[in-house]
């Protein structure tokens, strides 16, 4: 069957081959015209017509025979190795022309289904001269793509016919999550934490090691003025401190089912990975130690703690390409699996799905294990459809129902939430566009306070 | 590459059993009967007239095929005649012009056809209620069968020469210096039936009586040749034709132009969207399925009461009998709260409730809700 479908395709002559411009179909229009008229007037023979066509085709096969040689083309295509989803780049392709004629150029890249270019893309190479073509891709979709054929259609001299060709140049891309949140977030820090500014100055006084020695501002505390340098100065110096460095922070990212939630913009699963990454980076740039497991129901990816800033890329290339699984999450599984690999007291981070997560029931009897080591808190991504289900408008007896449901599930949302507080399991919900903010104050409270 | 190879071995073993399939089907294949036109000289088969023509070789001597284009048939006066049996065309205007001169100068045509309309100028009539005996001029009466379902239309000039009930059958007309005689019924001088009935002394006497001897019999086979035929091209004026064949030229030339691929093969594929209310769904259509309105009911009352609760402050354990002073102080004064309470702990109350109450106190319930939320 494959061999058969490769004849067929050769036979097509398939990515190559040569088709008619649009020159030619009017030439022929024009011609066609004229030898209906002369039928009309004059009583010509029947070997004319056929002889006159042939006549026209092989002129227009001369076109084509001078017009430059598939050979004298070559093409070079630049195109990043990682593409940030969603965001948009430029590739250049390089053609080389090495004819003593110039040609009009169209090119389609044989992207991955999933990417979105514009094309065809056209351009003009002159004679033995060289250009640059480029188009903006964007990636929506995450994961390991193949790059490979270049599709060219390049006109002849005279437009009457077109050649068609195709390079095999291959280039692997992998579509790594957006990391806008976290390139703010190591740009300026302050900026970023803007929407929940006040928090990262909370600091208990006596907590955290030496860092420096600063001018005095107002509302610092005046018990950390540091005399003897005030006193050598001549102007009030008061100490800093910082929280101490050198904790480990693991983050648990959920994978399961209900992580394919579609929000506004990407699903639950790209969020928390953005979250995620910044989070890391935030943790790694503060000189902690980052672990990172990914799951659903059974463990996906680990990437074993460790500290500086070349472990972020690590962490990517480990978390970069996971999927939103269709089993549901296993919690007990990944708490276990933790519980073995940690060895030193860490702050847990899962993303995961709040309602999923409270309709776990094993997972609070092995939590309540892991909190004896570790110090645990769950993020989760407000769920803005339920919210608004609440108090939708009510006319017949679906909508009604869907209303008292979805009151239901916010009520047992409400109950469980304050059970597990009680507890002493955090659990915040942040909005989307806030996830990864939400996390990075989190964490920075948690380090500020001395927590761990 | 080994894929390929493999393909390519494949292709060869296919040729080769297709082959020898070919060759033995040849072999073992059972000799058919060998298949002739009707109406054909040289044919042996019942619709043939291979018998008439050995008759008449025997006897006369000078029969002949006429396998040429009737241009080439001469125009001297040799005392010919040219039996067409059963044409199985019309020939063009200029091949009967042809035949029309070949009558002119002296030569007799027997046109056999079971409808020559259309053929020199002859017109013919539908007919029904054919009885099978047919009568000369001379009032003799014959038995034959006929098949044709028209006569001949005679005018004056027109000498019948076999006429029935229904019409004349046979008919001998006059042009110039020669005659052409036409029967519509060409199945008598086939070898299945010439022997049948009186058939073969009507072909004789349409034939006979005005010359004993022929100096040349013709059997046209000219016209049973499928490629004499004018072809489709004669029907259409050259323009149109041209017209025609540059269309179809322009249509290759355009679906090449249009169809040729460009770019990467794309399979269509599915893609899935999971919504977060899918839960919310799923229970709603259960509960709504099995007519829960008085537990939905009940969800909504608690859910404003947890409201209450966190607004106002009103405790969610209390009965709804124990909250109405609450309420009163809290909800804007148009609200009947009395009413509204009562109502309610007696539709809570109930086991099963109608459709009716359960949208129209969902909406009342909803009210309040608001009222809390947002009063």
């Amino acid at each position: 069957m494959k061999s058969l479908k490769n004849l067929w395709e050769r036979l097509l002559f398939r990515d190559r081959g040569i088709l008619p411009g649009k020159r030619l179909l009017v030439l022929f229009l024009i011609f066609s015209f004229g030898a209906v008229v002369l039928a009309a007037l004059s009583s010509v023979s029947w070997t004319w017509l056929p002889v006159m066509n042939g006549l026209l085709f092989l002129i227009s096969l001369l076109d084509l025979w001078l017009s430059p040689k598939r050979k004298e083309l070559s093409f070079k295509r630049e195109l990043p190795d990682e593409l940030e989803r969603d965001m948009t780049y430029s590739i250049q392709i390089e053609v080389v022309n090495a004819s003593d004629k110039s040609c009009d150029l169209r090119l389609i890249d044989g992207l991955p289904q999933s990417f979105r270019a514009p094309f065809p893309l056209t351009g003009t190479v002159k004679a033995r001269g060289n250009s640059v073509l480029s188009y903006q891709v964007q990636a929506p979709v995450r994961g390991q793509y193949e790059v490979d054929k270049l599709f060219i259609r390049y006109k002849s001299n005279f437009g009457l016919w077109t050649k068609q060709l195709t390079v095999q140049m291959e280039h692997h891309v992998k579509v790594i999550p957006d990391l806008t949140e976290t390139k703010q977030y190591l740009n300026s820090p302050q900026q970023f934490l803007l929407y929940e500014g006040s928090k990262i100055r909370k600091q208990r006084a006596e907590t955290g090691e030496f860092a420096q020695i600063r001018n005095y501002v107002v509302g610092d505390d005046p018990r950390k003025i540091n005399w003897r340098q005030t006193a050598k100065l001549q102007e009030i110096m008061t100490n800093e401190y910082e929280p101490e460095h050198g904790k480990y922070v693991t983050i648990l990212i959920d994978c399961s089912r209900m992580m394919g939630a579609e929000l506004k913009k990407g699903n639950r699963l790209e969020k928390a990975l953005e979250a995620a990454l910044t989070t890391a980076a935030a943790a790694l740039k503060n000189g902690d130690y980052v672990a990172v497991l990914a799951f659903s129901k059974e463990i996906q990816r680990f990437v074993p703690p460790a500290k500086g800033m070349n472990h972020l890329q690590q962490i990517l290339q480990a978390i970069y390409n996971v999927k939103v699984e269709a089993t549901e999450a296993n919690y007990s599984a990944a708490i276990n699996y933790l519980s073995t690999v940690l060895k030193k007291r860490s702050l847990i981070l899962l993303f995961s799905d709040v309602h999923s997560f409270l309709h776990e029931e094993s997972a609070l009897h092995h939590l309540r294990r892991l909190r004896q080591r570790h110090l645990f808190m769950m993020i989760g991504i407000e769920d803005e459809e339920l919210l608004a289900r609440t108090k939708q408008a009510l006319d017949n007896t679906k909508t009604a129902m869907v209303k008292s449901i979805a009151q239901q599930q916010l009520h047992f949302k409400k109950r469980e939430k304050a059970n597990w507080e009680k507890q002493g399991l955090s659990m915040i919900e942040a909005n989307e566009e806030h996830l990864a903010t939400a996390a990075v104050s989190q964490y920075i409270r948690i380090m500020n306070e001395g927590l761990l | 590459m080994q894929t390929s190879l493999t393909g390519r071995r494949a292709l060869v073993w296919l040729v080769v059993v297709l082959l020898l399939f070919i060759g033995i089907s040849y072999i073992l294949a059972p000799d058919t009967p060998e298949e002739y036109p009707d109406f054909v000289s040289e044919s042996p088969s019942p619709t043939g007239v291979k018998a008439f023509y050995t008759y008449l070789d025997n006897e006369q001597g000078s029969v002949e095929r006429w396998t040429h284009a009737p241009e080439l048939l001469s125009d001297q006066n040799d005392n010919q005649l040219l039996i067409m049996a059963g044409p199985s065309f019309t020939p063009d205007t200029e091949q009967m012009e042809a035949y029309m001169s070949f009558l002119g100068s002296g030569n007799t045509i027997l046109l056999m056809k079971t409808n020559p309309d259309g053929m020199f100028n002859i017109e013919t009539t539908p007919v029904q209620g054919v009885t099978g005996s047919v009568t000369t001029s001379n009032g003799d009466t014959y038995q034959a069968e006929l098949n044709s379902m028209v006569r001949i239309d005679s005018n004056n000039h027109d000498n019948v020469l076999l006429h029935d009930n229904a019409g004349a059958i046979a008919v001998e007309r006059r042009f110039e210096n020669g005659r052409l005689i036409t029967t519509v019924a060409p199945e008598w001088i086939t070898n299945g039936n010439i022997l049948e009935q009186d058939h073969l002394e009507l072909i004789l006497s349409l034939i006979e009586p005005a010359n004993t001897g022929w100096d040349t019999v013709y059997f046209d086979e000219y016209v049973h040749g499928s490629g004499n035929a004018p072809g489709i091209a004669a029907l259409y004026p050259n323009w149109l034709l041209a017209l025609g064949l540059q269309t179809i030229l322009f249509a290759v030339i355009w679906l090449w132009y249009q169809g040729k691929r460009f770019g990467p093969i794309h399979e269509p594929r599915e893609e899935t969207v999971r919504f977060s209310d899918e839960r919310i769904q799923a229970l709603a259509a259960w509960y709504q399925g099995s007519r829960r309105y008085a537990d939905s009911l009940s969800i909504q009352a608690d859910y404003v009461k947890l409201l209450m609760q966190e607004r106002w402050g009103i405790r969610y354990h209390k009965d709804w009998s124990d909250v109405k002073e609450d309420l009163e102080r809290k909800v804007s004064s148009d609200w009947e709260i009395e009413t509204f309470i009562n109502g309610l702990t007696h539709v809570l109350n109930q086991k099963r409730l109608s459709k009716k109450t359960y949208v129209s106190w969902s909406k009342k319930i909803d009210q309040l809700r608001k009222e809390v939320e947002e009063g």
